[in-house]
C-alpha cells in the first residue's frame, strides 16, 4: 500500500509506536543487558527521562535527533513503565507523550496524520470533498472510544453524524489522535510480559529509584487532595449523594444503581462498612444479610477483592442520579473540595490556585453495575 | 367452586411441554461456549448463574431436563464462563445491548390492568402512579400485567432505536437481532465483532445519543442575525430530527429563532423522536438477558426473535404465544380487566385461550379454578 511509504525515518522520531518503529526494536534483537550497556546507555538515560517527566507531570524531552535511539528509548520507557507496575505512572506517561504526539500530529498533512490514525486502531478517512467545511470522517465507534470529553461539542448528540461515520476538523483529528494513543500506551504496557529475574543490576536500580520517587510523589498528591484528619461530614456531601440519602430517609425504593452509587462514595469517603449499612437502615427493604453482604463486596472485601469507587458524574448524569450542575467530574471531587473549604476556610482558598484537578489522584472507574448482575 | 390452583405444578407442566417439542435450534446463541447461562426453576427461590456449556445439545439437554421458569444467558463472552468469581470468568468483549420495557413508558391502557397499592397507608387504584395520591409515599407495590397495547408502544419505540442505529450508526438492519422480552418489552442485540470491546463510557454515549440526553440548545445553533439558527444545515444526526421539528413547529426547516425557542423545539424533538431505552442495560457489559426462544415464566410468553420488517407488520403476540391450542375455564376472583390480546370484564368465570388462563395464573392473579378444557 502506498500509504507504507507515508513514514520516513524522520518520523520514526515522532512517532516512536508506530508498528514499523516496534518492528525496528524487533530486529535489532536486543536484551535489556545490551540496553544497561555502553554505548547503548543513552538509550535507558533517555527512557528513564521519559518516565521521569510522568513522575513529576512536566514536559517530557524533546524526541532525539537519531532516529534509532527515539525508537529504541520509547520501548525502554514502556518496559521501564511495567517494571515499576503503577496503572496510575503509566497513565501519566501516556497522558504527556500524547499530548506531544497531538502537536505533532495537528501539523501533519491529512494523509500522514490518518496513517497515524490507523496505526492506533482508529478507523478514519479522508473525505473526497469536504462535508460542511470537515475534511475527515472517523467511525463513529472509533470517535466513541477516542473522543476526549463527552461534553460540550464532542458530545455526540451534538456532531453531524451520518451512517456510522463523524465529520471532523483536522485539529479534532490530532486530538481524537491523542486521545487513542494514550488507550493504545497503556494497552501497550499492559501486555508486555516482564521476566524480573533476568533484569540486569543497573535496570533494577534504576527501576527502583523511579519507584521510590513516584511513591514519594502519589503520597504528596494524596495529602493534598485528601488531607487526613477530616472527618466525614454529610453537609460536605454533593448534591446527587444528599439527594438519595434524602430518599433512603423519606423511605423511597431507591434503585440498584443508586444504592452502589452510596455506598462506593461513603466507602470511598473513609466510612467503614458498619457506618454504611446505618445510612442504609432507613431503607424500606432493608435485609441487613444482604445489604452487609452487597457493601462488603463493593468495599473490596469478598470476591475479587476489588474495591469499587464511585460512578463518575457522566455515569450518574446517564443514570438519572445527577440532581445539579456541580462543575466537577467526580463527586468525591466535589466533596474533598467542599470539605477542606468547610474545615479551613482561608487555607483552602489560598492555595486553591495551585490545585488543577488534573492533578487528583486518578479514580479507577467501578463497575456501574456494581457487584450484582441483574438480568435485564 | 374450584380449587386455587398451584403455578408452579400447572406452570411446569406447560413448560415442560414447550421444551420438550421444541426444536433446539432454536435455541441457538452464537459464540454459545463463551456464554455464562443462568436459570431459575419452578418451585425455587433465586437464580443459579455461573452455567455454561459445551453446545447447543448440551443447552437443549438441560432445557427439557431442568425445564426453566426463566432462562438467561450473558451478553458477554469469557474465557470461563463457568467461573464463580467474575475476575476469574476473564471477560472478553460483550455484545451491544438495548432494553426496551413499557415500565419506563406512560401507556394509555395501564389504567385497565396495572393495580398499584401504598406499603404506607393502604390506598390503592388503578394505573401507575409515582407516589401515592393520598399520603403522598413513594412506597408503592405495583401489580403489573401487559396487553397489546402496551407492546405496540414498546414497538414504536424499537423503532426509533432501529432508526438511530441505521441511520446515524451505520448498523445494517440485518446485522439486529430483536427479541419480544416475553413481557413488557423488548430486547435489541448487536453482535458485530466491532462493537464486542466497546468501552463502558462509549456505550454511555450511544445511550445518551438515542435518548437524545444532554442535547443542548447553545451548542447545536450558531448566533446569526437576529437570533441563532441550526449549526448544521443538513438532514444528518440530530440536526435533521431538529429542523424536522422546526418545520413542524415554525413552518421552516431553518429558522432564527431564539435560544429559547429553540430550547423548546429540543424537548419536543427529544420527546417524540428518542428512544426509551433503559440505560442500565446498554452500559453493563456483563449483563444476563433473556434467551431467545426461551418462555417467560411470568407471562408463559415466548421470547420471540423478530426481523425489522416482521417488527413493522406482525403481530407480536401472535408470534410470543405458545400455548394456543384449547381454552382454560377460570374462576378469576381479582385481576386486571384487560391481557394480552383478551378482554377479562370484571372478572368471575370465565372460559379463556389456554396462553390467557396461564398468564393470569403465573402473574400472580387470584384465580379459584384452572381447568383445561
Amino acid at each position: 500500500m502506498k500509504t507504507e511509504l507515508l513514514l520516513t525515518t524522520e518520523d520514526l522520531r515522532k512517532y516512536p509506536f508506530v508498528s514499523k518503529a516496534f518492528e525496528r526494536v524487533r530486529s535489532l534483537n536486543l536484551t535489556l543487558a545490551d540496553l544497561a550497556s555502553h554505548p547503548l546507555r543513552n538509550v535507558v538515560e533517555r527512557a528513564a527521562a521519559y518516565v521521569k517527566a510522568a513522575v513529576n507531570g512536566s514536559e517530557p524531552p524533546p524526541p532525539s535527533d537519531d532516529s534509532e535511539e527515539e525508537v529504541l528509548a520509547f520501548a525502554v520507557a514502556l518496559i521501564l513503565l511495567k517494571a515499576v507496575g503503577d496503572r496510575s505512572l503509566t497513565r501519566k506517561f501516556a497522558v504527556i507523550f500524547s499530548k506531544r504526539v497531538g502537536r505533532f500530529l495537528a501539523g501533519e498533512d491529512l494523509s500522514k496524520l490518518v496513517y497515524v490514525l490507523s496505526e492506533l486502531g482508529v478507523k478514519a478517512r479522508i473525505l473526497q470533498a469536504k462535508v460542511h467545511g470537515y475534511p475527515i470522517a472517523f467511525h463513529v465507534l472509533s470517535y466513541l472510544e477516542s473522543t476526549p470529553e463527552r461534553a460540550g461539542h464532542w458530545k455526540l448528540v451534538h456532531r453531524l453524524v451520518e451512517r456510522g461515520w463523524v465529520y471532523v476538523s483536522k485539529l479534532e483529528a490530532a486530538r481524537l489522535g491523542e486521545e487513542a494513543l494514550k488507550k493504545f500506551i497503556e494497552r501497550k504496557v499492559e501486555e508486555i510480559k516482564l521476566d524480573e529475574v533476568s533484569m540486569p543490576d543497573a535496570v533494577y536500580r534504576l527501576v527502583e529509584g523511579l519507584s521510590a520517587e513516584w511513591g514519594a510523589r502519589i503520597k504528596e498528591l494524596r495529602e493534598r487532595w485528601a488531607p487526613e484528619g477530616l472527618e466525614a461530614s454529610e453537609d460536605a456531601f454533593p448534591p446527587c449523594i444528599k439527594a438519595i440519602v434524602e430518599d433512603l430517609k423519606a423511605g423511597k425504593n431507591v434503585p440498584h444503581s443508586a444504592r452502589f452509587a452510596l455506598a462506593s462514595f461513603l466507602l470511598s469517603i473513609g466510612m467503614s462498612v458498619d457506618e454504611v449499612l446505618e445510612v442504609f437502615r432507613a431503607a424500606p427493604d432493608f435485609n441487613e444479610k444482604i445489604a452487609r453482604y452487597q457493601v462488603e463486596h463493593i468495599a473490596g472485601m469478598r470476591g475479587s477483592g476489588k474495591k469499587y469507587t464511585p460512578y463518575k458524574c457522566d455515569n450518574m448524569r446517564t443514570l438519572g442520579l445527577c440532581v445539579a450542575e456541580c462543575g466537577v467530574k467526580h463527586p468525591l471531587q466535589y466533596y474533598w473540595k467542599a470539605l477542606r473549604r468547610q474545615k479551613a476556610p482561608s487555607a483552602a482558598r489560598g492555595s486553591r490556585a495551585r490545585r488543577s484537578p488534573a492533578e487528583a489522584p486518578h479514580l479507577v472507574e467501578g463497575d456501574p453495575n456494581g457487584p450484582s448482575t441483574r438480568p435485564g | 367452586m374450584g380449587q386455587a390452583p398451584d403455578p408452579v405444578k400447572v406452570g411446569r407442566k406447560y413448560f415442560e411441554w414447550y421444551y420438550r417439542s421444541a426444536d433446539p435450534r432454536d435455541f441457538s446463541v452464537t459464540s454459545l461456549p463463551s456464554r455464562e447461562f443462568a436459570f431459575s426453576y419452578f418451585g425455587e427461590e433465586g437464580m443459579r448463574r455461573h452455567i455454561s456449556f459445551g453446545g447447543l445439545e448440551e443447552l437443549a439437554e438441560h432445557l427439557r431436563t431442568a425445564i426453566p421458569r426463566h432462562a438467561f444467558y450473558s451478553t458477554a463472552y469469557y474465557r470461563d464462563p463457568g467461573a464463580k468469581d467474575m475476575e476469574e470468568k476473564g471477560w472478553l468483549g460483550a455484545d451491544l445491548v438495548f432494553d426496551i420495557d413499557v415500565d419506563h413508558i406512560e401507556t394509555p391502557c395501564k389504567e385497565l390492568h396495572d393495580k398499584w397499592i401504598c406499603k404506607s397507608c393502604g390506598a390503592s387504584g388503578w394505573g401507575s402512579v409515582e407516589r401515592c395520591p393520598r399520603c403522598g409515599s413513594e412506597a408503592i407495590e405495583r401489580h403489573t400485567w401487559v396487553c397489546e397495547t402496551c407492546i405496540n408502544v414498546a414497538r414504536d419505540e424499537v423503532l426509533k432505536l432501529v432508526d438511530f442505529l441505521e441511520m446515524d450508526f451505520g448498523f445494517s438492519r440485518h446485522e439486529l437481532l430483536v427479541t419480544f422480552s416475553g413481557h413488557r418489552g423488548f430486547h435489541v442485540h448487536l453482535e458485530s465483532p466491532e462493537v464486542r470491546e466497546l468501552s463502558q463510557d462509549s456505550r454511555r454515549e450511544i445511550v445518551d445519543y438515542v435518548k437524545g440526553l444532554g442535547l443542548d440548545a447553545r451548542f447545536l445553533t450558531a448566533k446569526t442575525r437576529g437570533g441563532y439558527k441550526l449549526r448544521y444545515e443538513a438532514p444528518l444526526g440530530w440536526y435533521g430530527r431538529l429542523a424536522r421539528w422546526a418545520l413542524i413547529k415554525v413552518g421552516s426547516e431553518d429558522p432564527v429563532l431564539s435560544l429559547s425557542e429553540w430550547r423548546s423545539i429540543v424537548e419536543e424533538s427529544v420527546t417524540r423522536e428518542a428512544a426509551a431505552v433503559d440505560e442500565k442495560v446498554t452500559i453493563d457489559t456483563k449483563r444476563l438477558i433473556r434467551l431467545p426462544n426461551s418462555l417467560h415464566g411470568k407471562t408463559g410468553l415466548k421470547v420471540a426473535p423478530f426481523s425489522i420488517n416482521e417488527l413493522e407488520n406482525t403481530s407480536i403476540i401472535d408470534r410470543a404465544k405458545v400455548f394456543t391450542e384449547g381454552e382454560v375455564a377460570v374462576r378469576l376472583e381479582e385481576g386486571p380487566k384487560r391481557v394480552l390480546d383478551v378482554d377479562l370484564g370484571s372478572g368471575g368465570v370465565l372460559t379463556l385461550p389456554t396462553y390467557a388462563a396461564l398468564y393470569l395464573l403465573l402473574n400472580g392473579a387470584k384465580l379459584l379454578k384452572f381447568e383445561q378444557r
